[in-house]
């Protein structure tokens, strides 16, 4: 292998005869269908070669919670006329998992030059909290400069699992007097999935209000996502309790409006009651 | 113009109003990695570190506790933490290891629980709990050799306020005794040069020396001071003595020692010595029936392990606790955490009866604690 960088203008003999030899050697290795593998030498002068691609990628990445984050993805392109003949500007990563928005990068940057025909690119891939955890195929592309194209979508990269659950409203209120139906609570609760979990239950766990020794049981609350007062499911202290119809997809802006009824009983003592208790939610 | 008219007090109260109806979330999130079916396959003997990140896209920290349950799996890093504000990275690991006669076929359940700690505020505060599992299948197979995570050692640890603020309070103690200390010294010093008696202030200074020893186990455990200085605090005992006043509140100490612990009958001279031990404190027994605990039973698989036994009530925890050798009850409950009473919480949903054992922090405290439920 005699590489291009060593001919000399001063050598104008040696010139002609080597690239005679090149000639030669090279004839009988494109003619066995073995020109992108060990020939690079010869495509200075015979033709231009399609350059190859590697990906060195298979960790886990995580995104974060309701927001974008961006992951950087390496790989490796070779071209047997060097890497001077790769086009940076061409160098593009795209990781797709069937059910989601494929997710490209928004640019490629030279890393480092490995050797003489072979450049490091890192690309960075803008990800989403709602992209599904799990394998995505990465496949990295790029062009010489006479549009020869090599990609590679042999490597994955894993999204981690993002469980998020936002509550919206930190504490409610309701306000009533004793022998007073359905109550409803101030302001209504709201949760969004933040995360890239398909949260198909949502549960609450509530606990009995209390009021120096008096208490409201938490039996006399009801929740639904309806906003239909009264109607829903009964609280029950102490015990997760089902909102019916409850589901918080993956997804951007994906919200559910939980609403809360209570009925005041009669004869209790007025006054101001708290939960005695945080109430709990939790989503499955 | 309406605002003119409003006082000062009035457009404090409306900022206030306006604050509390401003929407206030409480956003934990949970990271790891992705398991195919919820499955993780490992080979007999085995070593998996998995990792748990927590994120908080609030403006406030918030402070969790990670209550895990397996016969496999321990937590590294600790069980209360807090998650500073607008973070994304604190972690803990789950160091898995399979046992190295696991049966290939069979699976184990690795449990965990996360849930805040803090107390909401309002009416009805809420919060948030991740309850989530996964299973260990054991493959045939040699196991590979696993390296340490590189971060593990920046595993989250509990560096609340609360621990912040008691650091500081001791180290703040420490520096004043160390200064009076000082002060004392140098006192006697100008005594000896000028050849008066220090009467005086001596009966001034005994009047706090009897407070400062009152043996809790905090001020027990505390490094002791030169010898010069116990040397110089005996002296001034000796000298209170003297006092009418002075004795009452030696008596009264003596009193509060007695119930604290006996360890301080002990005289001055002999104080460091007794620091060097710890003060165990021997509370009552009597003849309890573990029937009178709730028996409400965890889910399968939510038990409490123990080495050799498990509990699913809270009749079978005392039981396990009766037998249970205080070696292995510490790896449980500590200064740092109380597996316990998380379980109680988590997995009986009984917080009341977690609340009661959550401060407790030797196996006789949390029998006693059982005991007086």
């Amino acid at each position: 292998m005699v590489p291009h960088s060593g001919i000399r203008q001063s050598h104008l003999l040696a010139l002609p005869l080597t690239l005679l030899f090149l000639l030669l050697l090279s004839t009988p290795v494109l003619y066995m269908g073995l020109a992108d593998t060990d020939t690079f030498s010869a495509s200075v002068t015979v033709s231009n070669l399609a350059p190859s691609v590697y990906v060195d990628v298979g960790q886990s990445v995580g995104g974060i919670q309701g927001t974008s984050s961006t992951v950087y993805i390496y790989f490796n392109a070779s071209d047997p006329n060097g890497a001077g003949d790769l086009n940076t500007t061409s160098a593009v990563v795209t990781i797709n998992k069937t059910g989601n928005t494929d997710r490209t990068s928004s640019g490629c940057t030279v890393d480092s030059d490995i050797d003489v025909n072979t450049r490091r690119y890192n690309c960075s891939v803008t990800i989403y909290f709602y992209d599904e955890a799990g394998p995505w195929t990465i496949n990295a592309t790029i062009l010489d400069n006479t549009s020869n194209t090599a990609s590679n979508t042999s490597a994955t990269i894993s999204l981690n699992v993002i469980d998020s659950l936002d509550v919206v409203q930190n504490s409610i209120s309701f306000s009533g007097t004793p022998g007073t139906n359905d109550i409803a609570a101030s302001p209504q609760q709201q949760l969004n999935n933040t995360g890239n979990q398909d949260y198909t239950t949502v549960s609450i766990t509530g606990y009995d209000f209390d009021n120096a020794g008096n208490t409201i049981g938490v039996d006399n609350v009801t929740t639904n996502i309806t906003d239909s007062s009264g109607l829903g499911q009964t609280l029950t202290s102490g015990a997760p309790v089902t909102v019916t119809g409850s589901t918080l997809p993956r997804g951007d802006n994906s919200l559910e409006d939980i609403y809360f009824w209570l009925d005041v009983p009669s004869g209790v003592p007025s006054g101001s009651y708290s939960a005695t208790s945080n109430w709990v939610f939790e989503a499955t | 113009m309406r605002v003119e008219r409003l006082g000062l007090g009035q457009l404090l109260l409306l900022m206030l109003l306006l604050l509390l109806f401003l929407p206030s979330v409480l956003g934990l999130g949970l990271s790891y990695e992705y398991l195919e079916e919820k499955t993780l396959t490992l080979a007999p003997g085995e070593q998996h570190f998995f990792k748990l990140t927590f994120q908080n896209d609030e403006p406030e920290s918030v402070r969790v506790s990670v209550l895990l349950e397996s016969e496999i799996a321990e937590l590294v890093g600790d069980a209360e933490i807090t998650i500073p504000a607008e973070t994304y990275d604190t972690f803990v690991y789950f160091d898995i290891q399979v046992p190295e006669e696991a049966t290939p076929g069979s699976t184990y359940r690795v449990n965990y629980e996360v849930l805040p700690l803090e107390d909401g505020e309002g009416q009805v505060p809420f919060t948030i709990k991740y309850s989530r599992w996964f299973d260990v299948a054991v493959a045939e197979g040699e196991a590979a050799v696993i390296q340490e995570p590189s971060d593990l050692d920046n595993v989250a640890r509990d560096t609340s306020l609360f621990g912040s603020v008691w650091i500081t309070i001791i180290l703040i103690g420490a520096l004043l005794v160390v200064v009076v200390l000082a002060w004392r010294r140098s006192e006697l010093l100008g005594f000896k040069l000028l050849g008066k008696k220090e009467e005086k202030k001596v009966e001034k200074k005994v009047e706090k020396v009897p407070e400062q020893r009152v043996p809790t186990p905090a001020t027990i455990q505390k490094p002791s001071t030169t010898a010069e200085s116990s040397k110089r605090e005996e002296e001034s005992e000796e000298k209170s003595i003297e006092s009418p006043e002075n004795n009452d509140d030696a008596a009264l100490v003596v009193e509060k020692r007695d119930e604290a612990a006996p360890v301080a009958e002990k005289k001055e001279g002999e104080a460091v010595v007794a620091e060097e031990k710890p003060v165990v404190e021997e509370l009552p027994h009597f003849d309890f029936d573990p029937a009178t605990l709730p028996s409400v039973g965890a889910a399968p698989g939510h038990e409490f392990f123990f080495e050799q036994r498990k509990a699913r009530t809270m009749q079978e925890l005392y039981a396990c606790l009766k037998e249970l050798p205080e070696e292995e009850f510490g790896r449980y409950v500590s200064s740092h955490k109380n597996d316990i009473s998380l379980w109680i919480e988590g997995s009986l949903k009984l917080p009341h009866y977690a609340e009661k054992l959550a401060n407790t922090r030797t196996k006789e405290e949390m029998l006693h604690a059982l005991e007086t439920l």
